[in-house]
């Protein structure tokens, strides 16, 4: 298999175009979720969008429950309520944002570009926010139950 | 990529790609308990290469994409027989309300 990361940056409309090829289906994949969602309105009880599994069969909130109520606010403008529904996942929607156009222009550069994913402590600090978030959203009283979806 | 003499670690040399974005998107969209896994195996990539592991720290990379594959292969499996069970429900409704309108 061959690497777009030569060690050159990508000369040409072929080499561009073919840097260019992965972020680019990860941003039309991305488009089309957001399309779904934006339609779906899962703000609103009752569309297709399916309820977490997480959150269906146990009722509890998982660190992603809120994640798409989260999407549809930012879409529409309103970060208060982006922040309500899963204020975790905004900032991983902001850092996976980050790395997507750090990986664009290492692959357009021909040579990596680092980006949060390859901080030393990045798995660790990432993981401890994971369960920590976890655990505070769902404890059953004042000022945690706030933050219920 | 294999070093010829594992016990003699070489002081420079970028570590192989951990695989951690992987590791963190199965974690966040499809299974909890294997993405953990992928992420913790990510983890020890960094950690193994500069101990001057470079087999380990390459096998713990490939170990966490193998998690986090699994992990996505798993969520696929519920997603399918969520849809599944969505579309029987559908049909069993269906018929039963077709029969008790005839």
């Amino acid at each position: 298999m061959t690497t777009v990361y030569t060690g050159y940056p990508a000369r040409g409309a072929r080499a561009k175009l073919r840097a260019l090829g992965a972020p680019m289906a990860v941003v039309g994949g991305l488009g089309v979720c957001c399309a779904v969602v934006w339609i779906g309105d899962p703000t609103t009880p009752g569309g297709f969008l399916p309820v977490c599994p997480t959150k269906a069969l146990l009722g509890i909130d998982c660190p992603g429950c809120g994640g798409m109520r989260m999407a549809y606010s930012v879409m529409h403008g309103d970060i208060p309520a982006a922040l309500h529904y899963n204020a975790v996942s905004f900032v991983i929607v902001l850092l996976f944002v980050w790395s997507i156009i750090a990986w664009t222009v290492g692959r357009l550069r021909g040579r990596p570009v680092n980006s949060w994913l390859h901080w030393r402590w990045t798995p660790l600090a990432f993981s401890v926010v994971f369960v920590v978030w976890f655990i505070v959203r769902n404890l059953p009283f004042a000022p945690f139950t706030a933050l219920r979806v | 990529m294999t070093w010829p003499y594992p016990q003699y670690p070489p002081p420079s040399g970028p570590p192989p790609e951990t695989n951690l974005v992987w590791a963190i998107l199965a974690t966040i969209m499809c299974c909890v308990p294997l993405g953990i896994v992928a992420i913790v195996k990510a983890n020890q990539v960094n950690t193994l290469w500069y101990q001057g592991y470079h087999a380990e720290a390459q096998r713990s990379a490939d170990d966490a994409r193998k998690w986090a594959m699994w992990a996505a292969i798993s969520a696929a499996a519920v997603v399918a027989l969520y849809l599944l069970a969505a579309f029987l429900v559908f049909v069993l409704l269906g018929v039963s309300l077709w029969g008790a309108a005839r």
